[in-house]
């Protein structure tokens, strides 16, 4: 993912978060997750900023959700 | 890129199946040749000191146990097993020619060079397995294993009979387990093929500084996660391998221990992995064409991250605006607003208002009159009906609030009112509701209010309790509490908070409450049917509101429940959970949509 890519996540993973968007937060995850499989090493950004911005009760839906993915 | 030709990949294939199959030659006729190791040991135990069928511990017997090991080893030469071995064996020179074949055609390498370099491979190989299979490795991890397990055998007092079954459980295959000696060749036989074959890849790699890998082999349902990575990207370059191995470590499974840049081609995808890593020297041109292959890939994933990326910013935003819709995110029409307050009580007002479902919405669209208003302008209903003048509600009444209420709203939202007193606050914030009741409590216990109690005379109802301000006398708050549950009861929510903890919230919402409730089941204002079925249908009666003042009406009865969902939701669902299963049915039932009333945090 190029660092543009990330912001614009990032900026949209606050947003969702403020308005509850679990359906949006979960396709970001899967953005995420997916950028890992494919590139573990080449995302110098890591992707703690999602688990920093996601509040704890909002990620154990994400994960129930996310389940089969 | 370019792949192998169709000779070279057919060829390829045709060495991964021999490797798979190879070992089936070393099974051949396994089970006579475990019934010959039975039959042998049998013979030799027959032959020992035996009384009343009992085996003896005794000298001559310890000594025929010691020769147990040539018996097995008779007995083993005796069967299929040696030409089995042999035949398996040859399948190593079959594999070296195979890759000389390869290596001819991907490596343009001479044959009598490879062949000549393999030779060593191969010699020590073969000598290791045949030493595992036939010789000193066979003696230690089968032969003496067995002996032992007999010795103590007979050590145990085991009878004749006992004995045979003890060892034919031991050395017997059958569909359900393998024999001891079958697991053992097993075990030996599993990676042994694999890993030489893996061995001379390694050496070619490495004696000519091959700089790639190509990873074929077929993918079964099984496949680790790491082969299907790597069978899916084809060429793993000589640089990426470290990148790619810590990868499989961890997110694949089976990687062998210990498997690094140096041995990828021996160990690949770990335990009996089917998989080859054929190496090659990449040309300038593949290179360039290789590069170009990823950065288009890489290209194409970006796309498709920007394309989920509008997906989402399309999705969030719709998502944003049904909520501020849902929500009546939007302010109070100003000139419905009369307030005296500061900005800041305005604000946190308004945060009320945006956490009751859609009120705001209601009041612009009922064109209903909303006032914050002091003990003073309360006083002199001249000073609301002034600000009124010039605007378009000019001359519209707004009632006096009464001294013993925080605020009313008017039958079908007309006016909302809400008395601001001096040192309250608006705080949205969670408050619990029950046992706001014991901080009261305690603050008579701290001299800071007094409480009165009043028995109404019956027996389930000790009531009225009055909370008094000990300074001026001024009457706080009226509760009670019933004798049957000996939990106290508020007068209403609102007047808990208010007398309790001095903010003004909750009077807010239970407000609102009433103003959606007009919008959405108007019909409550009349006969109150629509909402009466529903509390029937949980068994509930007026008597069952969490606080007193809810049992007066239905309306009360759906503020209060309201206001106890938005400030006190664990509390309604612990202590009044058919109220709190109700609420919901009933909220939904007339299109509040629950996630738009906001929980107090």
């Amino acid at each position: 993912m190029r660092i543009d890519q990330i912001q614009s996540l990032s900026e949209l993973t606050e947003q969702a978060v403020q308005i509850g968007d679990m359906e949006s937060l979960v396709n970001i995850y899967k953005i995420i997750l997916q950028a890992e499989i494919d590139n573990p090493f080449i995302n110098p950004e890591g992707s703690e900023w999602f688990w920093v911005q996601v509040p704890p009760d909002m990620w154990e839906g994400i994960q129930k959700q996310a389940e089969n993915i | 890129m370019e792949t192998f030709s169709t000779d070279i990949q057919s060829l390829i294939n045709k060495k991964i199946k021999l490797i798979s199959g190879a070992d089936k030659s070393l099974f051949q006729n396994f089970s006579q040749i475990e019934k010959n190791i039975v039959d042998g040991v049998m013979k030799q135990v027959k032959k020992m000191n035996i009384k009343d069928g009992v085996i003896l511990f005794d000298d001559k017997n310890i000594s025929m146990v010691n020769a147990i090991n040539k018996v097995i080893a008779d007995a083993i030469q005796d069967s299929s097993y040696p030409k089995n071995v042999k035949n398996y064996i040859s399948s190593f020179d079959t594999i070296k020619e195979m890759n000389v074949d390869i290596h001819k055609d991907v490596n343009d390498l001479d044959p009598a060079e490879i062949a000549e370099k393999l030779n060593n491979v191969q010699k020590t190989n073969v000598n290791n397995v045949l030493d595992n299979l036939v010789r000193n490795g066979m003696e230690q991890g089968f032969v003496e294993p067995v002996k032992q397990g007999i010795f103590k055998n007979i050590v145990g007092g085991m009878n004749l009979e006992e004995f045979q079954n003890y060892l034919e459980t031991t050395i017997l295959s059958d569909p359900l387990k393998q024999g001891q000696f079958k697991r053992y060749v097993t075990q030996i036989s599993r990676d042994a093929l694999n890993q030489y074959d893996g061995q001379i890849n390694q050496l070619i790699a490495q004696d000519l500084g091959l700089d790639a890998y190509r990873y074929v082999g077929s993918l079964i349902d099984d496949s680790r996660p790491q082969c299907r990575r790597w069978v899916g990207k084809e060429i793993l370059l000589k640089d990426e391998l470290s990148n790619e191995i810590t990868w499989a470590f961890n997110n694949g499974s089976g990687m062998i221990p210990g498997t690094n840049t140096d041995n990828f081609a021996t160990y690949r995808g770990g335990y009996s992995c089917r998989h080859s890593a054929i190496p090659f020297k990449m040309t300038k041109r593949e290179r360039e064409e290789y590069d170009k292959m990823v950065a288009g890939q890489i290209i194409e994933e970006e796309t498709a991250v920007d394309q989920q990326i509008k997906e989402i910013k399309n999705d969030v935003q719709i998502t944003a605006k049904e909520r501020a819709k849902a929500l009546g995110n939007q302010e109070l029409d100003q000139s419905l607003f009369i307030s005296s307050q500061s900005k800041q009580v305005n604000d946190s007002y308004n945060l009320v208002m945006e956490g009751s479902d859609g009120a705001n919405e209601v009041a612009n669209k009922k064109n209903t009159l909303v006032t914050l208003k002091n003990d003073a302008e309360n006083r002199s209903e001249l000073a609301s009906q002034k600000t009124l003048n010039g605007t378009k509600n000019q001359g519209r009444y707004l009632p006096k609030i009464d001294k013993n209420t925080n605020g009313h709203c008017a039958v079908n939202g007309r006016y909302m009112q809400i008395m601001w007193k001096e040192g309250y606050v608006c705080e949205f914030k969670p408050i619990q509701m029950d046992t706001e009741f014991d901080r009261l409590i305690q603050m008579e216990k701290d001299g800071k209010v007094r409480i009165m109690s009043d028995m109404k005379g019956d027996n389930n109802t000790q009531r009225i309790i009055a909370v008094i301000e000990p300074k001026t006398g001024n009457v706080l708050a009226s509760i009670s509490k019933k004798a049957q549950t000996f939990k106290w009861w508020s007068m209403s929510s609102a007047g808990v908070a208010n007398r309790g903890v001095r903010n003004i919230a909750p009077t807010i919402t239970h407000e609102s409450g009433h103003l959606i409730q007009f919008d959405k089941d108007p019909e409550v204002l009349f006969s109150g049917n629509n909402m009466g079925g529903s509390m029937r249908k949980y068994q509930l009666t007026l008597k069952d509101s969490p606080t007193e003042y809810g049992e007066a009406n239905k309306k009360e009865f759906f503020t209060e429940a309201y206001t106890f969902y938005t400030y006190d939701r664990k509390g309604l669902k612990t202590n009044h959970p058919k109220v709190f299963a109700w609420f919901e049915d009933y909220a939904q039932s007339i299109g509040i949509k629950l996630d738009t009333i906001i929980e107090t945090k």
